[in-house]
């Protein structure tokens, strides 16, 4: 059994063999995950959006042991991570860390919000640091304001930039 | 034992071995997830592997236990002078895949076989995994001088 807590180590062993096929390899797997993380948050959202969020992602806070804070206001909801148990963990390793490790939750969750009607931002800040932060917008063009503000846009949500 | 967490539990991340295993296998084959598995075993648990390779298998027992005993699981250990044996009648991980679908894939159980065998692969040790039933199975450490006799 790889135990749940070690989970994040061999999915950063997963992401270092797919880039060694491309980029699209690995983008085209986050979509297999964001399949199935649908089937669990996709019920949240349907029953009460911005909100349904926040109770999702605050099950997650507690469960996955972050370090975050989280802010439900009327345009958005956020999900700030001041400290990311599982970039921390893939840097405490002894296999090393994939360069795009911190691409991934965007690459789950963008097309789960697109689906839904909402807007991904999600800034990364640094790659090397386990912290980011992640706000889900209702309309296009404030998370477009947003987006053009952050200091490092993941790239799934790079679109919102274009047009 | 050098990754000993602590603090909650997140059991859902079964599914994402579970998905990625299938998804592995239907789009890049078994070879692929045996080397997933392999550098897994091999790189990320390299203190569990080193020691293996000296002929110590302790991290990895110490291991096995820690993690079975934390995520709830079902399971007995004996020991004598061949043979470490874990009997695994309730794996904690396959329990969660059968709470959410109803049944166990075949294939969720290559994640510990795999990994067993890339622990064994250069080393003095024959880690055998013998599967029973959908969340059950017997784990053997045998020297492999002995595993021959």
């Amino acid at each position: 059994m790889l135990p749940s807590d070690h989970f994040v180590r061999m999915y950063n062993e997963m992401f270092k063999m797919l880039l060694e096929k491309g980029e699209s390899s690995l983008e085209n797997y986050w979509h297999a995950i964001s399949r199935l993380q649908e089937t669990i948050i996709g019920p949240y959202i349907d029953k009460a959006g911005l909100a349904g969020m926040y109770e999702y992602w605050e099950h997650i806070r507690i469960e996955e042991n972050c370090d975050a804070t989280l802010t439900l206001t009327d345009d958005y909801f956020e999900f700030r991570m001041n400290a990311c148990p599982s970039l921390g963990k893939v840097l405490n390793n002894d296999a090393l860390p994939c360069r795009m490790y911190c691409d991934h939750c965007a690459g789950w969750i963008e097309p789960i919000m697109k689906k839904k009607g909402y807007y991904l931002v999600y800034d990364i800040i640094s790659r090397e640091k386990p912290q980011c932060n992640m706000r889900v917008y209702k309309d296009r063009g404030k998370a477009k304001d947003y987006a053009g503000r952050v200091k490092l846009l993941a790239k799934s949500c790079a679109w919102l930039l274009e047009a | 034992m050098r990754y000993r967490e602590n603090g909650e539990v997140h059991k859902d991340f079964h599914l994402t071995t579970d998905t990625t295993i299938r998804w592995v296998l239907d789009t890049y084959g078994e070879e692929f997830l045996a080397e997933l598995f392999k550098r897994t075993a091999q790189n990320v648990y390299a203190d569990i592997y080193t020691h293996l390779k000296a002929g110590d298998a302790s991290e990895l027992i110490e291991h096995m236990k820690y993690f079975l005993e934390r995520e709830g699981g079902t399971f007995s250990v004996s020991e004598d002078r061949e043979r470490v044996r874990f009997q695994i009648t309730d794996c904690p991980a396959a329990r969660h895949i059968k709470q959410r679908y109803g049944n166990v894939p075949e294939s969720f159980h290559q994640q510990t076989i795999l990994m067993n065998k890339a622990w064994s692969e250069d080393t003095p040790f024959d880690i055998s995994t013998d599967v029973r039933g959908e969340c059950g199975c017997v784990i053997e450490l045998r020297r492999k001088s002995d595993a021959a006799k």
